[in-house]
């Protein structure tokens, strides 16, 4: 029955996100326009300059998409959600359906600064793993602190400030795994997937013992 | 008597702390050497070599002797000595014709023994030249193994070449760090009762947990600043370890603006319970997985060993661990007073709204 319930939660979110297209569209049109800012200022950037532009445009849609995750739930309908299904369903339906825009923004996002700026990367499985990584890392990390500072008057802000310190590990190992697969000489990643792996289980495990008791409220 | 049953832990935190500050300043540090003014010799040479020690008394005997050290097999024991001062010594050798190993150059190290001192080791002090087509032959080098040295124990701290008198920063800086631990676990067991029991006398606890390890978190920071300048060269590298503590304090200090922003209530606890868990579940990798996986200064990062290995005997052990514990406990002292002046605020308030 749970998974029943959660397929329904996802296809609601899904649908909604759907409906509300034009701030997707809008985060791509962020995306266009500091890449041709970009390119007109650098023209052809370094890995490092090209590695840092792609991560500082996924974590500030990742901020984007993780401020207003819960303001539905949050706001006047949060008894009837409160009432209806279990916090763990709609904690995982919320990463799944930041998780998936942010792979699409990344996917994208790539697709764009490629055009425009051209293609450092050698290893593009290993890019490609990282960008499916490090979306899971910052959807399950906004997601859980958009919880917390859902309570708070200033959420906007908040979040910010509560969540980039704890982004730290994970864009130092996304950043790493990245430029890593940039490089022409094979370098063992094997220590950065691991940490990054361990830092997302981290956060989800937190978010099963702790987002009932946000939710609760 | 009564009372003393109710503090016995702030009279152990002061005993302890002015135990650890008394011993920690005045015990002294052993003999060793500081540095020898030449780097760098060639075979045959005949080598006059000046080494500069520390806490020493050499005037007082003259059994010093003075070896080159290139391995286990290979050792030179110098012709003569002479005492110049009481710290200042200088040992003349002939180095021999012959190289024992084909290389370029052999690192050295100096190794001074005397009975007034004990043996005294400088490693890596110095560097011979092999010449081009030198004779490849180890008898001349292995004719005065290093042998009989003079074992004399006594009541000092070790002596580390760099770390020199700073080695007394062990008893503040690094008590700082375990202290902040103890009491951050402190305040997330305080977390998971609050969210447990809804009471707010915990929150109390948490905040003022979280007050006085962030307190700790600054002073151990500063103190390794300070470190690192006598140390490193600057107060502050960017190293590894340095960055990722900053970020562990961004963290808590987040916690407050988190309860800042928040009106009182029982929305509030839980949600900053909830805060005070995750962050301190989040400085764990922060503090103790990444810095050893990136190349680092700091003791037990980037492949360096350890705390508790060589740097920590058994004399700085007599005064570490009770530093330990008394920091914890002072800060855990400090943290009660905080957790008391916000109840009776409370209970200020409380009377007013009536």
């Amino acid at each position: 029955m749970q998974i029943g319930v959660f397929k329904t939660v996802v296809s609601h979110e899904f649908t909604l996100e759907f409906r509300h297209r034009f701030a997707f569209a809008a985060q791509i049109l962020y995306v266009a326009a500091v890449t041709f800012i970009f390119y007109l200022s650098f023209s052809e950037p370094e890995p490092l300059v090209w590695n840092s532009l792609f991560w500082m445009v996924m974590l500030f849609s990742g901020l984007q998409s993780g401020t207003f995750a819960f303001s539905r739930e949050f706001g006047r309908s949060h008894l009837f959600y409160f009432q209806l299904i279990d916090p763990l369903v709609l904690f995982f339906a919320k990463i799944i359906s930041v998780w998936t825009r942010l792979l699409l923004l990344g996917f994208t996002a790539w697709f764009l600064i490629t055009v425009i700026l051209g293609d450092p990367v050698v290893d593009k499985p290993l890019f490609a793993l990282t960008i499916i990584l490090g979306s899971l890392g910052l959807a399950t990390l906004f997601s859980f602190l958009s919880a917390i500072s859902m309570n708070t008057s200033n959420n906007g802000l908040l979040l910010a400030v509560l969540s980039f310190p704890v982004l730290l590990p994970v864009l130092l190992s996304v950043i790493r795994l990245s430029f890593i697969s940039m490089s022409d000489i094979p370098v063992a990643y094997s220590d950065s997937i691991t940490v990054l792996l361990a830092v997302i289980m981290l956060l989800i495990g937190l978010g099963i013992f702790l987002f009932p008791t946000l939710w609760k409220n | 008597m009564n009372g003393f049953k109710k503090n016995w832990y702030k009279y152990l935190a002061v005993v302890l702390l002015l135990y650890a500050i008394v011993f920690g300043m005045l015990v002294p540090l052993r003999p060793g050497i500081m540095k020898v003014d030449t780097f760098r010799a060639e075979l045959g040479q005949d080598l006059t070599l000046g080494i500069d020690f520390y806490n020493t008394r050499l005037t007082e005997t003259t059994d010093q002797r003075v070896w080159l050290r290139i391995d286990n097999q290979h050792t030179l024991l110098a012709e003569n000595t002479e005492v110049v001062h009481d710290r200042k010594l200088i040992a003349g050798f002939s180095i021999p014709e012959t190289t024992p190993f084909s290389k370029k150059t052999l690192s050295v190290s100096v190794i001074v023994d005397s009975k007034m001192e004990g043996s005294m080791v400088l490693p890596d002090a110095m560097v011979i030249v092999v010449g081009e087509g030198a004779e490849i032959n180890d008898s001349q080098w292995t004719q005065s193994p290093i042998e009989q040295l003079s074992m004399r124990w006594r009541y000092a701290f070790p002596w580390r070449n760099i770390l020199e008198e700073t080695i007394r920063n062990t008893y503040f800086h690094v008590p700082m760090w375990f202290g902040m631990m103890i009491l951050f676990l402190l305040s997330s067991v305080n977390g998971i009762r609050l969210v447990r029991s809804d009471r707010s006398v915990f929150e109390s606890r948490v905040f003022s947990l979280n007050l006085v390890g962030t307190l700790f978190g600054i002073l151990g920071i500063l103190t390794g600043a300070v470190w690192a300048k006598y140390t490193w060269g600057t107060f502050w590298s960017g190293d590894i370890k340095q960055d990722m503590s900053a970020v562990t304090l961004l963290i808590f200090l987040a916690y407050f603006l988190l309860r800042s922003s928040m009106t009182p209530g029982k929305k509030r606890n839980r949600v900053t319970a909830v805060y005070t868990i995750f962050a301190f579940l989040a400085s764990i990798p922060l503090l103790y997985i990444i810095p050893r996986m990136e190349p680092s200064l700091h003791p037990g990062s980037g492949g360096n060993p350890g705390f508790g290995g060589e740097d920590l005997d058994n004399t700085m052990r007599m005064v570490f661990y009770p530093a330990v514990l008394g920091w914890t406990l002072m800060g855990y002292w400090i943290s009660n007073l905080v957790f008391r002046t916000l109840e009776v605020h409370k209970l200020i308030e409380d009377k007013n709204y009536d």
